[in-house]
């Protein structure tokens, strides 16, 4: 069995989306009702590309990514809205046994922790010939065949040999290397990883990155990239959604991103990067916490924790995602209608009032005093 | 593999040794001359003195202790006070009566308890999960020997379905050997089926909650592999350690159940012996039966490096 | 920081960074949280009336358990004057079952009384002086617990002789074993915690560090393997006495109830019922007390 012809990204014609989501919702069953927990999510990557999606725990970037391939827990969880559209059909209306051939034959997944995501009582070898022999008419000598190859493709040395070895005797980020091998191998279309580097060393994760960079190039593969760190986002992919309390908050490509954020919540992420904070000064943290998915604020959901937030404009209508001139989307009301600038957004070091207008602040002043700080 | 079988029989050696220890020195904890306790408080001097000499207790406890050690590893497990049979022979002739027993009770327990729990586990929390574990708390509440009481009562006494009593070896037909089997099996393996339900339940929830699980459904695996083949393995090993203490825990079960259907296995043999102070008997009794539970032991752990490859470095 | 916008939940925000009020110990919270539960609660009151059922039996009882009335034998259940009939001598079925708790509740007792006297003292040293003491005290428990506890204890009364006390005390010796390893292993944990070298710096000596140190750190998994045995010497003690080994006549357990039951099989099959119907009604109350108190335990260790 071979290896596909390497397609280059730049030479599929088609504009399309490769994987288009619009307006998804899910509901949670928690506590004896179903409650929200991503609203109006909404992505478009194309083939080939790699697109990130950003957020702290709780913004419903996992959720987001496991429904693609429908492994939400059937009896607590449910999409109520919206559509996932893959290379022309829409997954949600798709059958059991029509999605299983989705799963891992056009579309493969990689999980946080490797250790735990392998099945320790069979060989590595053996669970990545299963996938194989799943998807394709294969023999299994052929399936094993595949299975050494795909181990060597990742870079793991002695593949023929290893992959006789049981999980237990990889390290960790040898693991998500295999695991990375079995989810290519059936040359999917899509790659999704949900915080595939978070539970490995800094070392390993640079290496496991260029991997999947190396990948895409080869395979023409597009990767959705889920994360919490913007640090990782930097180097690795084209576009990025930044998810907020179950809602895309920011959209943009990621140079757009990292250079004029429109969004106080993305500019708090980079604000609070380590490598943003110059040496000797403190790492800030945005203050406060995601809400809950039941106790949302009124207005925009980021506005409690926001520092440009204004009394009357940000807590009372919840705002909806705006396209700026640039082609950047943003749900900052203040941004979208000019009030406030990228700049003054990257400007103003975290936990401090903007100082940008002070009469409107004046008023508010008194009211606040007495209540936080 | 092979070096892990020797280091676990290595490591029952010493608890041999101690369990010969015990059963041996039983004799020397008896209030008072045990060999008039053991003669009958009636018996003339002269079988006194026999019963003194047969068990031994002319000698130096030390110097008898090997006397008999040698005699159990030449095979010679002693002779019954009683019967004056040896004690092989009567061993010997019990053994296929609990050992029936025991067979077709582990089997179906194993069945039944392994089918119960997969189901329960499977669809857990809902009606059929909630009925079924109500089902194996009150298997494991009743006692098994009641449920003898009740099994004869109905089936053999009232209707007629079973004999109530006795046993016909394999050789005499199996319809027989499986009539006289069927309720007294059914009663002793009640509580192990409970069991073997109550764990296969809990590890496969536990499994089920893997997250290997997760990666085996995307990977596109129909959902009869992901459970059929991907828990299996991993649900086994606490089933299989339950097993191996419940294969243990039935012969002391047996006891009461052979009673109750009248039947001549160990466990009668151990309850006369002891009715009758027949110290030989109990001595070579105690060492057989602990030699089962250590091979059942072996087994159990040999099995544990099956399930799990990391257990085969150890 | 001030915020320009009144922020709705920063409040509860700021109420969950605070310390929980210290107003509940441990002990306190272990309690409420096995009260919680219906089903420990309805356990708790099923063993609660069997013990006012066992104390207040002089009370209680319709007949003397030990009345004779030869015409009147294997009455059957719910006949005038005897709800659960007659058995083999006349004596109401009722009033034996209420007196027989007396015994079938006491004898568990004696035996966890002595696996405990046995087993936890010898657990904690071993976990915690470790080496050879430890090995040895190890192997000794693994060739107990290789024999079944049943054939042990038949063992045990063959050298002392039939009866209730014999017999609850070769329970007691064949279920110390489970006891030892199960103190030994969480002492073994405890051990490594930083208050046991500290309390040792202080000069105390090694029993006060065990009992006053140790022990209640190893409370909870040791409270619920006593529910266990609880439920296992019950069960035991019925056995003995239903083989005969166990209580001697005139005195009647649950356990001897049931072998009269079965000796008069032809006669009186129904007196099989009310005493296996006591015995699982119990095991089952202790079972279900010791699953809750595992899952108070369980949740509380999972909160820190």
């Amino acid at each position: 069995m071979t290896i596909t012809d390497p397609v280059i990204a730049s030479e599929r014609g088609s504009t399309d989306g490769l994987l288009s989501i619009r307006d998804l919702n899910i509901e949670f069953f928690a506590r004896g009702a179903w409650t929200r927990v991503v609203s109006d999510a909404s992505l478009t990557l194309k083939p080939g590309g790699s697109l990130a999606l950003v957020g702290e725990s709780g913004s419903g970037k996992t959720v987001t990514s496991l429904s693609i391939l429908q492994l939400l827990p059937k009896n607590i969880s449910r999409v109520s809205k919206g559509a996932i559209d893959f290379d022309g059909r829409n997954l949600l209306t798709l059958s059991e046994s029509q999605m299983r051939n989705v799963r891992g034959g056009e579309i493969g997944m990689i999980f946080q922790e490797p250790m735990t995501s392998l099945n320790p009582v069979f060989t590595v070898g053996d669970q990545i010939a299963e996938t194989v022999r799943q998807h394709r008419k294969v023999s299994r000598k052929e399936a094993w065949a595949r299975a050494v190859e795909v181990l060597e493709l990742v870079g793991i040395p002695a593949a023929a040999r290893r992959a006789k070895d049981y999980p237990h005797s990889f390290s960790g980020g040898m693991r998500q290397r295999a695991m990375i091998a079995m989810a290519i191998s059936c040359e999917p279309k899509l790659l999704l990883a949900d915080e595939p580097t978070t539970a490995l060393d800094v070392t390993v994760q640079a290496s496991v990155l260029q991997l999947l960079r190396q990948l895409q190039d080869e395979l023409g593969m597009a990767v959705l990239l889920v994360t919490h760190d913007l640090g990782v986002v930097a180097d690795f992919c084209d576009d990025v959604t930044v998810m907020y309390a179950g809602e895309p908050v920011e959209v943009a490509p990621v140079d757009d991103l990292f250079g004029r954020p429109s969004h106080p919540y993305s500019a708090g992420l980079l604000r609070s990067l380590p490598q943003r904070t110059p040496p000797g000064e403190e790492l800030t943290a945005i203050p406060g916490m995601v809400p809950q998915p039941d106790q949302l604020p009124p207005g925009c959901r980021f506005a409690p924790r926001c520092d440009f937030a204004l009394a009357g404009v940000c807590d009372v209508e919840h705002p909806e995602l705006v396209k700026l001139e640039n082609g950047q989307l943003t749900r900052c009301i203040r941004i979208a209608r000019g009030e406030l600038s990228s700049g003054e957004l990257v400007a103003a070091p975290l936990g401090t009032p903007a100082a940008h207008d002070l009469s409107t602040i004046a008023t508010d002043v008194a009211e606040q005093n007495g209540s936080d700080r | 593999m092979l070096i892990f079988i020797l280091k676990r029989i290595l490591a029952a050696i010493p608890v041999l040794f101690i369990v010969t220890l015990i059963a041996f020195s039983l004799i020397y904890m008896i209030p008072g001359d045990a060999a008039i306790v053991a003669a009958g408080e009636n018996a003339s001097q002269e079988r006194i003195e026999q019963v003194r000499e047969q068990m031994g207790l002319n000698r130096p406890a030390i110097v008898q202790y090997f006397v008999w050690i040698g005699d159990l590893l030449t095979g010679n497990l002693g002779v019954s006070l009683i019967s004056g049979h040896t004690n092989a022979e009567m061993i010997a002739n019990a053994l296929p009566v609990t050992v029936s027993l025991a067979l077709i009770a582990l089997t179906w327990s194993l069945i039944a308890g392994v089918l119960i729990g997969t189901f329960a586990g499977l669809n857990r929390d809902s009606w059929i999960d909630r009925t079924l574990t109500a089902l194996t708390t009150f298997g494991l509440a009743v006692p098994t020997f009641w449920i003898g009481l009740i099994l004869v009562v109905t089936f053999a006494l009232q209707f007629r379905m079973f004999p109530a009593t006795g046993f016909t070896p394999i050789t005499e037909g199996v319809g027989p050997w499986l009539s006289h089997l069927v309720l007294p099996a059914l009663a002793l393996g009640t509580t192990t089926a409970a069991e073997i339900a109550r764990q296969t339940r809990a590890g496969m929830i536990d499994v089920l909650e893997q997250d290997y699980i997760r990666t085996a459904t995307a990977k596109g695996l129909p959902r009869w592999i992901v459970v059929g083949k991907h828990t299996t393995k991993n649900a086994a090993i606490p089933v299989v350690t339950v097993f191996g203490l419940q294969a243990a825990a039935l012969i002391g079960g047996s006891v009461i159940i052979e009673q109750v259907f009248a039947m001549p296995g160990l466990g009668s043999l151990a309850l006369r012996s002891i009715i009758e102070r027949d110290f030989p008997v109990i001595q070579a009794f105690v060492v057989v039966v602990t030699l089962f539970v250590l091979v059942i032991n072996l087994l159990v752990d040999i099995s544990y490096a099956y399930f799990n490859p990391k257990v085969r470095q150890s | 920081m001030t915020s320009v916008v009144t922020p709705p939940n920063k409040t509860s925000v700021m109420a969950a960074l605070e310390p929980e009020p210290k107003r509940t110990t441990p002990t306190r919270a272990f309690f409420s949280r096995v009260l919680r539960s219906k089903v420990n609660i309805a356990c708790l009151v099923v063993l609660g009336i069997l013990i006012v059922v066992a104390v207040g039996a002089p009370w209680i009882a319709p007949y003397d358990p030990n009345a004779q009335d030869l015409m009147n034998a294997f009455a059957a259940p719910f006949s005038d004057g005897h709800v659960l009939g007659t058995d083999q001598l006349g004596r109401d079925i009722l009033s034996r079952l209420i007196w027989a708790s007396q015994v079938s509740l006491i004898a568990p007792v004696i035996a966890v009384s002595v696996a405990s006297v046995i087993g936890i003292p010898l657990g904690l040293l071993a976990g915690y002086l470790g080496g050879r003491f430890d090995w040895i005290a190890g192997r000794i428990a693994d060739a107990f617990i290789a024999l079944p506890s049943l054939i042990l204890a038949l063992a045990i009364i063959a050298i002392f002789g039939p009866g209730l006390v014999n017999a609850m005390l070769a329970v007691g010796i064949a279920m110390s074993p489970a006891l030892f390893r199960v103190v030994r292993g969480s002492t073994l944990s405890v051990r490594e915690e930083t208050y046991i070298d500290a309390s040792r710096i202080v000069g105390g000596s090694t029993w006060r560090i065990l009992f006053a140190h140790v022990l209640p750190n190893v409370r909870s998994p040791l409270l619920v393997m006593l529910s266990i045995m609880l439920s296992l010497c019950l069960l035991a003690e019925a056995g003995l006495s239903f083989l005969g080994l166990g209580v001697q006549p005139p005195t009647a357990s649950w356990g001897s109830m049931l072998r009269a039951a079965f000796d008069n099989r032809f006669q009186g099959p129904m007196m099989i019922i009310p005493p296996g119907i006591a015995i699982t009604m119990t095991i089952l109350a202790l079972n279900m007390l010791g699953d809750g108190i595992r899952d108070a335990v369980g949740a509380q260790r999972g909160r820190s």
